[in-house]
């Protein structure tokens, strides 16, 4: 707990297993309940995996239907998701094009103050100045803007050296720019981002909030990925969404992240991935009630405040402290999707080989976010102020998702052949055996129409061409998609059976911080 | 000032589940109706469903076209070197696989509803393709052939497209030796001594099991076998004069030409199903159905050896279904499935020949002459 005492904090979130992170910090009847919660995920996938290979060895036809339903189901699933998708994309393009600037004439927003939380590690100063620059040029009152720039001690003098610099090119822009280096070895902290952005919120409520009597109500925390490069209209984008927001001070404010910094220079599969993941997001700013917080966004200071701001003891803490904030708030919070980017980096390391890598480290830490899962469902067994349907409806569509995640890819690319080769040859010889590869192939082509909208989408994402790349990339970028059978595979299902499993096992997972290099 | 776009509306998201799980719900039983067989006879008096079955039908000659019942299949799910083709009504259907300068392959297939009946169909060259094996070549590379070579008019009965050129003098010194040759040369030496010991054997026992004819024989009856070969579960050997392929495969492996299947229950083998069959088949009869299919299986099959001697056999390098057969006039390539009939093709035409199956080739010696026999028409 960064915060000095418990009193600014909501009621539920004094409990002491508010911020539990696993369950090895329980103990008797708790310990066990946190356990097996850690243990379902992994579980139901394992299961489900395994049991479309026993199906296909021991009933083949049954295995086959389920393979062609669940085929059908996925090209349903594609369309549903697509339409979201261009939808969201519409309206994104729709609010890049918007004058925000006047938008938010008709607000009283002076006294509106916004903290920028950029925690780093070893990323190099061009990584970082890049971001700075790019934040000093919005169309927003720079001295509004409170920049915290938040290094790790056991990044050593790096971290120090980088601040400095930082600082002194930067600091007369802004409001105020603040250094924060996280001590390390704090026992009960994982070394992460989470620990050392609540270090930084703390420090920027000590040092500069309260001294400057700045109310914790009208200030707004955005923390941002050291990568992430803002577009001009982001602050007033964010006032205009929180003035109109149904309850400002219970809702996070989530843009979507563009990974396209580097797009030019990162390779095929890893565009692919990363703007799978923009999509993914895309997506869900239509639905905003299956939506939590992810990677850069932003949240009232007070909000944040009041639930002792981000997790310390665990790995996914930007999803966490949007169930945190649904927890300690009895189920009303929500997030407010802005549809409105933030740019980030895909992932590009020298060689292919350690691209791949990179991706698979980055998405095993995205989907280990499974362990909110254990958050959600142990909460709501204690939280019984939620609304008994909200958890109900909540614990099923997380539960879907990470089970869907892993399991999905695997038995649509895979397993849909199953029961054709375990089937045996009673199996074989039906019209049903040699029909099955058939019509699911079939399908798949017909869900890989939807390929061709991200294709499309994707193109309109993209910055500029640099000069020196040739035409020839377009076209690249566009037929990069058919890439996605495999990424999803590789960097979906897989880091995510990964994740699980090792949650299953009470292997816990440690922040892995994603390489930046430019 | 609103975004002139809002947010998807929760009205306009549940319009568009609730639209797409109904065609979900319309349209899964239809692609599993499909995926079994069933097909809907829109032009039909009376509009039907019919339980169809399948042919699938591999074969490795390139550019083939197949026929049912003299219609020429253009619909056919092309799986590499293997053809697909379903939507077939249960009946005897005779099938025609053929490519141009190829034998023409012919079966008749029995159909059945939900039942893909499986065929390997073979072409062999019409025109032996031959490619000479010579114990020298030249500094080119160019096979070289001697003008006294006795057997040169095995190139009347077959075409080669490997070049050879003839020699004018017997000198040797300039030449290089074919070690293929020499290999071969020592195989088909091991070959004939081996034949000769095999004949001497089947006298020796000839004599042993003379008895008078009034002797009743207590002994089983003596198989004369002495090459039985051996290849994927499968044993080739020879008894009284005929050609057996037996299985040795368990019952679940056992090649389906040695199987066949009962007929299938009175409402599936009709051409028209009824609309309670079909619920029924739902309700899993389907799988009871197939998966206890009756199946009658042999252990072994008699070869087709055409009234002739037979000289020597072997299986095909490379398929399991089929073998050689070196008969009085050439060497044929005949099925081992015999539904019907089985299919014999000559592959090579002559008299006094000898054939080795070596490195997955096949190789003839007429007279003192080597020569691989092809089994497709070079590509030129």
């Amino acid at each position: 707990m960064s915060a000095p005492d418990q009193n600014h904090l909501l009621p539920y979130a004094r409990r002491a297993d508010f911020h539990v992170g696993r369950a090895t910090e329980f103990t008797g009847k708790k310990r066990f309940f946190y356990r097996c919660l850690e243990i379902l995920p992994g579980l139901a996938s394992w299961t489900t995996l395994i049991g479309v290979v026993l199906l296909s060895i021991y009933a083949p036809f049954v295995a086959a239907y389920f393979v062609i339903a669940f085929a059908l189901f996925w090209v349903l699933k594609t369309a549903f998701l697509s339409y979201h998708l261009r939808y969201n994309w519409k309206r994104l393009r729709h609010h890049m094009s918007l004058d925000w600037t006047k938008m938010v004439d008709r607000f009283a927003y002076s006294n509106i103050h916004h903290v920028v939380i950029l925690p780093f590690y070893k990323e190099p100063a061009s990584v970082i100045e890049h971001s700075l620059t790019a934040l000093s040029k919005v169309n927003y009152d720079l001295k509004k803007i409170i920049v915290v720039l938040a290094g790790e001690e056991r990044a050593g003098e790096h971290a120090y050296e980088v601040s400095r610099k930082m600082k002194d090119a930067f600091g007369p822009i802004f409001g105020h720019f603040l250094v924060s280096i996280h001590p390390m070895d704090v026992p009960g902290e994982m070394p992460g981002k989470g620990s050392n952005a609540a270090c930084a919120a703390e420090k920027v409520r000590t040092e500069i909030l309260d001294p400057g009597n700045l109310s914790y109500e009208e200030t707004l925390v955005s923390i941002f990925d050291i990568d992430t490069v803002l577009y001009p209209d982001y602050f007033n984008c964010l006032v205009w969404h929180f003035f109109t927001a149904e309850n400002p001070l219970k809702s996070s404010f989530q843009p979507v992240p563009i990974f396209n910094n580097n797009i030019w220079e990162a390779p095929a599969i890893s565009r692919v991935v990363a703007m799978s993941s923009t999509f993914w997001e895309m997506v869900q700013q239509e639905r905003p009630e299956r939506m939590a917080t992810f990677s850069s966004h932003s949240v009232s200071f007070k909000a944040l405040y009041e639930v002792g701001y981000w997790q310390t003891n665990m790995v996914s803490e930007d999803s966490r402290i949007f169930w945190n904030l649904l927890v300690a708030n009895n189920g009303k919070y929500n997030v407010v999707p802005l549809s409105y980017p933030v740019s980030m980096d895909a992932n590009a390391a020298p060689t292919l080989w350690q691209t791949i890598t990179q991706i698979y480290k980055q998405h095993r830490r995205w989907t280990y976010g499974v362990e909110n899962l254990c958050y959600i469902l142990y909460h709501f067994t204690q939280n019984k102020t939620i609304p008994l349907k909200q958890r109900i409806v909540v614990s099923l569509q997380q539960a879907e998702g990470y089970w869907s995640l892993v399991t999905n890819p695997i038995m649509l690319f895979i397993l849909g052949w199953a029961p054709i080769y375990l089937g045996g040859q009673q199996f074989h010889q039906t019209v049903l055996s040699y029909n099955l590869p058939i019509v699911v192939r079939d399908l798949l082509i017909l869900a890989m129409f939807g390929l061709v909208i991200s294709s499309v989408i994707s193109l309109t994402l993209i910055p500029p061409k640099p000069k020196k790349a040739s035409r020839f990339r377009y076209i690249v970028m566009a037929v990069q998609w058919i890439m996605i059978p495999a990424t999803m595979i590789f960097f979906s299902a897989i880091p995510g059976l990964d994740a699980q499993t090792r949650l299953m096992f009470g292997k816990y997972m440690g922040f892995w911080v994603t390489p930046k290099s430019r | 000032m609103q975004p002139q776009i809002t947010p998807l509306a929760r009205w306009q998201r549940k319009a568009i589940f609730l639209t797409l799980l109904l065609a979900f719900l319309i349209s899964l039983p239809a692609f599993i109706f499909y995926s079994t067989g069933y097909r809907y006879d829109f032009f039909a008096e009376v509009p039907t469903i019919t339980a169809t079955g399948g042919i699938y039908i591999s074969a490795d000659a390139e550019n083939t076209v197949i026929y049912i019942n003299e219609k020429e299949v253009t619909n056919a799910r092309v799986f590499r070197q293997a053809s697909y083709i379903q939507g077939l009504k249960p009946q005897l259907n005779r099938v025609h696989v053929q490519s141009p300068g190829l034998h023409t392959w012919v079966k008749e297939l029995l159909v059945q509803p939900h039942i893909v009946t499986e065929a390997e169909a073979f072409n062999m060259p019409l025109i032996s393709q031959v490619r000479p094996v010579t114990e020298f070549s030249n500094s080119r590379g160019e096979s070289v052939i001697f003008a006294t070579t006795t057997s040169l008019n095995v190139f009347t009965r077959a075409t080669t497209s490997n070049i050879y050129v003839l020699a004018t003098s017997s000198a040797t010194s300039t030449l290089l030796v074919n070690s293929e040759f020499s290999q071969l040369k020592i195989f088909f030496a091991e070959k004939i001594a081996a034949d000769l010991t095999r004949e001497n054997s089947i006298k020796n026992k000839d004599k042993a099991t003379f008895s008078f004819s009034t002797t009743t024989s207590t002994s089983s009856p003596v198989e004369i076998a002495t090459t039985t070969k051996n290849k994927d579960n499968l044993r080739l050997y020879e008894n009284n004069g005929d050609i057996y392929v037996e299985s040795l495969a368990s019952k679940k492996t056992t090649p389906h030409y040695f199987c066949t299947t009962e007929p299938l229950p009175e409402f599936l083998q009709s051409e028209v199903v009824k609309v309670e069959d079909v619920l029924l088949i739902e309700d899993g009869l389907l799988e009871d159905t197939l998966v206890n299919l009756p199946k009658k299986c042999r252990t072994e099959i008699k070869m087709d050896r055409q009234n002739k001697a037979v000289i020597d056999f072997d299986f095909y390098p490379g398929n399991s279904n089929l073998i050689l057969l070196q008969l009085e006039d050439g060497i044929y390539v005949v099925e081992i499935d015999d539904r019907f009939w089985q299919n014999a093709q000559r592959l090579y035409e002559g008299y006094d020949l000898d054939m080795v199956v070596y490195g997955g080739n096949i190789f003839v010696k007429e007279s003192d002459f080597m020569f691989e026999v092809l089994t497709s028409i070079p590509a030129n």
